[in-house]
């Protein structure tokens, strides 16, 4: 969906962004990440096309968005990181405004307008004034600008910064939904947590480039840890050999496999003959958090 | 409907608004009749006062804030994103921003037409009337284009001071096009109301043009050279020499885009990038709007010699000597910029008047020095023309001394 090649932009003398490639595949959730001034809101601006790169190319499904910015953006929403409304609009207003600037006919206008405000949970507010809503519901509204007109892929620029934990939760939801239904996402965040509760794939970019791209939600390439629970202590390491075991404590053993569910079930096979009392058996999924920490410090 | 046009007068002619500002021009035009002396004069005055302060005051304010506020409020990047394209947008904010003054004008400028009828005629007010309406159009989109170019510099767009600008830049044209002479290439025409169209047009061409850049399509920098070939030929038609009609055309409106466009050393880069690529699309997008109208300047400074500026009043001068002194102060301005200082046009400026103004003058004050003032104003003969060349090295040696300096190990610079 999102095609990114040799891209490079500068600030000045300062490299923002230093030959970065990715691919981001469609239907997917990829969660942005890296410190401050990594260069994480200057890739979604040039995703965007709300900027032109020194160098490199931008294809969001199949379209340059350099050379055909207009049609790259009727593919595309977006939330920046500092988002603006119109206050003295009526959140029905805003959302009419922004489905016409989209090129939404007008006989299917109020009918897309009604349906984004009840996905974000704004259809009972629709004749507030934007500048009188919470933070948490000028998000909303912002967010459902951004998919009024029913983009294929958009990019979220810290969506859940100021947002209360229920406010985030319906994010997480609404984000969820959004993938259900076919659309690609680019989420950046600080908060790590949340976007494990969503993300399939994990870009991490420091200093201008992109240090790790991969599948956060156990692709079938993965590798992914496993964990047995045994109904009693292990006697002898003999019964383990030739498995991976990256840890045995107490009566918990925890495995590194690959992700494909035969290599999962050959395993517990293999556990079970030897006569090791397996009480469960499940997949440890690797927290976002612990990822990043680990690539942080490796770094 | 254009839906940007319909939010900008949602929000700026409210019901309310409406009401007032029909209730309070009712009330001057009721005091205007009622005053003393002849009614129809007073309605007349009345009405033009009314129309030139609602644009003048109010209508550049409205157009500038109409692009200033979204920038400022946020909510610019996501109408860059919309599927308006450039003229859709331009339009929008033009008789959006501009509408409610706009309205006020016209009501005043029909007020002034009306009375103005039975005063001088129906030709005379009509001829009144459409020349202020094209002015109003385009003082109203140059406050637009100043916006629009502060926006591309970068930084955050002032209101007041796209205002300023306008009115100013208006008043001084303005003031130039009444002085032109009824005849063009032999032919009688009405100078003042075609000049003011020509200049409408060539302003909302301008807002269509760095609305263009706004919106991210690419744009190679065509428009202003042929506004500085049209205004030559424009100019020439009433009785004008004619590279020494280019030459300074060219030569202002490179002082002009130079010191309204960014000047970033990371735009250099992506030029130099994109000719090495052998991307010549792609080089005419990056050129700088201030190097195609320098190209055009130098060559017809060199060819115009020393011919008599016309319109200008500043005696005999080497347009050869004129055209170096171009160059040095192009090159300094970008010699300043290799600094980075956030306040580089400003200091730039003062090099500038330091040497175009300050040194001539000190040395004119005695007769021992008066004639070295050659070697800073373009008094002719060969002094001042080969001062010229010599300070063009000199700038070309700074800028290179500058930028090996930056690009030492160690410095930080690329």
């Amino acid at each position: 969906m999102i095609d990114v090649t040799g891209l490079v932009f500068d600030y000045g003398d300062r490299r923002a962004l230093d030959h970065v490639t990715f691919r981001i595949p469609p239907g997917s959730i990829t969660a942005l990440v890296g410190p401050n001034g990594a260069g994480k809101s200057t890739l979604m601006r040039l995703i965007a096309a709300l900027a032109r790169p020194l160098a490199g190319s931008v294809r969001v499904a199949g379209q340059d968005v350099h050379a055909h910015p207009r049609e790259a953006h009727r593919l595309m929403g977006y939330l920046p990181d500092f988002f603006g409304l119109y206050d003295d609009l009526t959140v029905e207003r805003c959302l009419e405004h922004r489905a016409s600037a989209q090129g939404i006919a007008p006989d299917a206008r109020g009918e897309r307008v009604r349906e984004t405000a009840r996905r974000v949970g704004l259809d009972r507010r629709m004749g507030d004034r934007a500048g009188t809503l919470s933070r948490g519901l000028r998000q909303r509204l912002a967010i459902a600008q951004a998919i009024v007109h029913g983009p294929k892929m958009v990019i979220l620029d810290e969506p859940a910064s100021g947002l209360d934990p229920e406010a985030r939760a319906q994010l997480s939801a609404l984000l969820r939904t959004l993938r259900a239904e076919g659309m690609t996402l680019m989420v950046s965040s600080h908060i790590l947590a949340e976007l494990e509760d969503y993300s399939t794939h994990m870009l991490m970019i420091r200093d201008g480039k992109i240090v790790e791209f991969r599948a956060v939600d156990g692709g079938a390439q993965e590798r992914c840890v496993v964990v047995a629970d045994l109904a009693g202590p292990l006697v002898g390491d003999a019964v383990l050999a030739g498995l991976s075991v990256l840890s045995v404590e107490g009566t918990r053993l925890r495995l590194d496999l690959a992700a494909d569910p035969a290599a999962r079930a050959e395993t517990l096979r293999v556990l079970v003959e030897r006569g090791v009392p397996v009480a469960g058996f499940h997949i440890e999924k690797a927290r976002l958090q612990d990822t990043y920490m680990a690539w942080a410090e490796e770094t | 409907m254009n839906p940007e046009l319909r939010r900008q007068i949602a929000q700026d002619a409210t019901p309310h608004r409406i009401v007032l500002v029909l209730t309070v021009l009712a009330v001057i035009f009721t005091l205007a009749t009622l005053g003393g002396g002849d009614s129809a004069e007073n309605l007349h005055d009345v009405g033009l006062m009314i129309a030139k302060l609602a644009i003048a005051l109010w209508g550049t304010r409205r157009v500038a804030a109409a692009l200033a506020d979204e920038v400022t409020g946020h909510t610019w990047d996501i109408q860059r994103m919309s599927t308006l394209g450039a003229g859709a947008m331009s339009f929008a904010k033009l008789a959006g921003g501009g509408a409610f003054a706009g309205g006020v004008a016209a009501i005043g400028l029909a007020v002034a037409a009306f009375a103005g009828a039975s005063l001088s005629g129906v030709p005379g007010a009509v001829m009144q009337t459409l020349s202020l309406a094209l002015g109003g159009v385009a003082v109203l989109a140059a406050s637009l284009a100043v916006c629009l170019l502060q926006v591309r510099r970068g930084g955050p767009p002032q209101v007041t001071g796209c205002q300023v600008l306008a009115v100013l830049g208006y008043a001084v044209v303005a003031g130039q096009i009444a002085a032109l002479p009824p005849m063009w290439f032999g032919l009688g025409v009405a100078a003042q109301p075609l000049s003011l169209a020509l200049l409408a047009g060539a302003m909302v061409l301008a807002v269509y043009r760095l609305m263009r850049f706004e919106l991210m399509y690419s744009s190679i920098p065509w428009a202003l050279p042929a506004f500085g070939i049209g205004l030559t030929v424009y100019l020439v038609g009433f009785g004008a020499g004619g590279m020494a009609t280019a030459f300074p055309v060219f030569a202002v409106l490179t002082y002009g885009a130079l010191f309204s466009e960014r000047k970033d050393i990371t735009d250099a880069r992506a030029l130099l990038a994109a000719g090495r690529a052998g991307d010549w699309r792609g080089v005419g997008e990056r050129l700088p709007m201030w190097l195609p109208v320098l190209a055009l300047a130098l060559p017809s400074g060199l060819i115009a010699g020393s011919a008599p500026l016309p319109f200008l009043t500043i005696g005999a001068v080497s347009t050869v000597a004129m055209a170096g002194f171009l160059a040095r102060d192009v090159l300094i301005v970008l010699f300043v910029h290799l600094s980075r200082s956030k306040r580089a046009d400003q200091t730039a400026l003062v090099y500038l008047v330091v040497l175009h103004a300050l040194l001539p003058t000190l040395l004119k004050t005695t007769e021992a020095t008066a004639g070295a003032a050659s070697l800073f104003w373009p008094t002719g003969g060969g002094l001042s023309e080969a001062s010229a060349s010599v300070q063009v090295l000199l700038a070309v040696g700074l800028i290179v001394a500058r930028r090996l300096l930056l690009t030492r190990p160690g410095h930080g610079g690329a």
